[in-house]
């Protein structure tokens, strides 16, 4: 499982560095993404750009990482790909999470300017 | 009239493999190693790799010595596909049960699971269950040229 995070003033951007998530590495994901977004700024934007698959494990393990966000922080995505796009819209989860286009619309052209 | 007629282009796919993790993931690399379109191909890959977890999962329970077998065939319209395993029954009745999640709750209570299903009914066409003999046999297809609007 390959996550990392860069910190702005405002926001924590965290990058997923696998192209999928899967049954595999649901687990670690979540638990990953535990740790991650446990401390640091209240925000919090996840990168999904570079992930072009997820099944239905993996699905679970995002609302899964979602739920165990702390209280009064966010957790939102950017960058879906058009299959996890799909994926997103046929559970009905795009409903449910905050999705940006990509980064740069979401932290409004950079990290640091985030607000 | 020999000369007009479409070209037509049938790729089959016929595969017997156990119901193991890595046997799994080798069968759904070659059934996208076929000539697709790019939304076709997600597609398939996300219904074919649904519908053998739930098999390894479910039908044969995590044993990895269940014989799954898998035949593929594209036409120009659709993708068809059919699945044939030796384990355990599906639920009676879960063909057309509509698997929707309420999703107006508190955060603590979304679902974390029991999309597989739903993304299976969502994306196939002509989806049809039988159970012969000691066997079950799920055919469906995927339409071609209905990919981009779902």
């Amino acid at each position: 499982m390959q996550l990392s995070f860069q910190d702005g003033p405002q926001a924590r951007l965290i990058t997923v560095d696998n192209n999928r998530i899967d049954a595999a590495i649901a687990i670690s994901f979540k638990d990953t993404m535990r740790e991650m977004t446990a401390d640091g700024p209240d925000r919090i934007v996840v990168d999904m750009s570079r992930v072009d698959f997820i099944d239905s494990s993996g699905l679970g393990a995002i609302v899964a990482a979602l739920k165990q966000v702390p209280d009064g922080r966010s957790f939102e995505l950017a960058g879906l790909s058009s299959t996890v796009k799909k994926v997103f819209s046929l559970t009905r989860m795009d409903t449910v999470f905050t999705i940006h286009a990509d980064v740069a619309s979401a932290l409004d052209g950079g990290l640091a300017n985030a607000s | 009239m020999h000369s007009a007629a479409k070209p037509h282009k049938t790729d089959t796919l016929e595969l017997k493999f156990p119901s193991d993790a890595m046997s799994v993931r080798q069968a759904l690399h070659q059934v996208l190693a076929l000539d697709l379109p790019s939304d076709g191909k997600s597609v398939a890959e996300i219904v074919l790799a649904e519908v053998l977890n739930n098999i390894v999962e479910h039908a044969y329970q995590e044993r990895p010595t269940g014989l799954i077998q898998l035949s593929v065939k594209r036409t120009d319209q659709a993708i068809d596909v059919q699945v044939l395993d030796e384990g355990v029954p599906l639920p009676d009745g879960l063909l057309d049960r509509k698997v929707e999640h309420d999703l107006d709750c508190l955060m603590d209570d979304l679902p974390e699971g029991g999309f597989g299903w739903l993304l299976v009914q969502e994306l196939t066409d002509n989806l049809s269950y039988k159970r012969v003999d000691q066997s079950n046999c799920l055919a469906f297809s995927i339409a071609i040229s209905n990919c981009d609007t779902a």
